[in-house]
């Protein structure tokens, strides 16, 4: 299985906890700030999109919480976790624009009815509820330790969580270049690992 | 039954077995095995979550413009943090001395400065008449592993002198030898930016 091109190949700062990626930012190390944000964009783009915002509002809003974090970086060195910061600021950006998208149009008497009826679906009303936070924590957590795993264990475990079509062992098999008969006690392992890796962060 | 091993849970709960295999492993969990239940827990929810993970990926633009934000903040970020002046919080000097104390301390002066959350503790021990030593150690508040003041790069300068220069240890210490006395300026080059302490007295007697 062929890796992403912009994944981080030979990179020392893959497997850093959050702090010691921070720190090494601070001492001015590209790499480590990279790490970050790759660790963190499909969290912090995603974000936006459950508040019904547009792609573009989501890449500025991507921006934006970014800068903050760079910003923030010195008072978040040993902040515990991360990712609860950045659902935090992320939201509260989101949940900014969305409303003062529904301020502007209720403001323009000549919008019409199409516009209006799209801004008042955005989900301004209410930020995300607790369980949504919570999950969009739990899921950032999984894919964290996901990435922590061997690149066999994380192609296999992938495949086997993320594929939205139900993969047969004989494809899984296929596509990873392995006996059929690998597949169970491999995937064994790599989960233990991933067990392990998420003790105490579910 | 004893506990089945991990891929055999596996495929019971991904419904791998056989209808006699997958019987036996229901009667083994309904006995109440914590152990596998655990196991059967921590699979299911890690599994539920991933399903219902719907995060995308942005384009890569996007994401390559805030990795750029590193190299155009930084500067910023360097001069924003920029030279912080060490307050002197301490110089045994200046304290006054119990009454009735002999004299028996040791002869080195000692001076404590305060940046945010770094401190820069210094001894100054005479080495000869006109020179002395300067024995420092920096340190960050709340922090164990030395990580930040270890291998800090540091300048001792005066007006008309030849500066030293010193690098931290892995602990944060240094020393500077055969320091002619006089007034310096010590300026310590941490990863959020310059501390300087000003004025430091390196004589024994003001």
């Amino acid at each position: 299985m062929k890796r992403k091109p912009n994944a981080e190949a030979a990179n020392q700062f893959l497997e850093s906890e959050d702090s010691a990626l921070i720190a090494a930012c601070l001492k001015g190390q590209a790499r480590a700030w990279e790490t970050l944000i790759y660790r963190y964009q499909r969290l912090i783009y995603s974000i936006p999109l459950k508040f019904r915002l547009s792609q573009d509002d989501a890449a500025d809003i991507f921006q934006s919480v970014c800068l903050k974090l760079y910003e923030k970086l010195e008072s978040l060195r040993d902040h515990e976790r991360l990712s609860s910061w950045i659902i935090t600021t992320t939201m509260r950006e989101s949940w900014r624009l969305a409303n003062r998208k529904k301020r502007e149009v209720s403001a323009d008497e000549d919008s019409d009815d199409e516009t209006q009826s799209k801004i008042n679906h955005l989900v301004a009303e209410a930020p995300l509820a607790d369980e949504q936070r919570l999950a969009l924590e739990q899921q950032q957590a999984v894919r964290q330790a996901i990435a922590a795993l061997s690149e066999r264990c994380q192609d296999l475990v992938t495949m086997l969580f993320y594929k939205k079509d139900d993969l047969s062992y004989a494809e899984i098999a296929r596509q990873m270049d392995m006996p059929v008969a690998s597949i169970g006690p491999t995937r064994a392992r790599c989960l233990e690992k991933l067990k392990k890796l998420l003790e105490g962060k579910l | 039954m004893k506990c089945p091993n991990f891929e055999r849970l596996l495929d019971y709960l991904d419904g791998n077995l056989t209808a006699d295999e997958a019987a036996r492993l229901a009667w083994h969990l309904n006995t109440g095995c914590a152990k596998c239940a655990a196991n059967q827990n921590w699979y299911q929810q890690t599994r539920a979550l991933a399903a219902s993970d719907d995060m995308v990926e942005p384009p890569a633009w996007v994401t390559k413009r805030a990795l750029r934000i590193f190299e155009t903040q930084r500067p910023r970020l360097v001069e924003r943090l920029g030279q912080a002046l060490a307050a002197l919080v301490f110089d045994s000097l200046s304290r006054p001395a119990l009454a009735g104390a002999r004299s028996t301390e040791t002869s080195n002066r000692q001076l404590l400065y305060n940046a945010g959350d770094y401190s820069i503790d210094l001894q100054i021990a005479p080495s000869s008449k006109a020179s002395a030593d300067l024995v420092g150690q920096i340190l960050r508040e709340g922090e164990t592993s030395f990580e930040s003041v270890a291998n800090l790069p540091l300048v001792l300068s005066s007006a008309d002198k030849e500066p030293f220069l010193a690098t931290t240890n892995r602990m944060g210490e240094f020393t500077i030898s055969g320091i002619e006395q006089g007034i310096y300026d010590l300026q310590i080059e941490t990863p959020v930016g310059f501390v300087l302490a000003a004025g430091v007295p390196v004589i024994q007697e003001q």
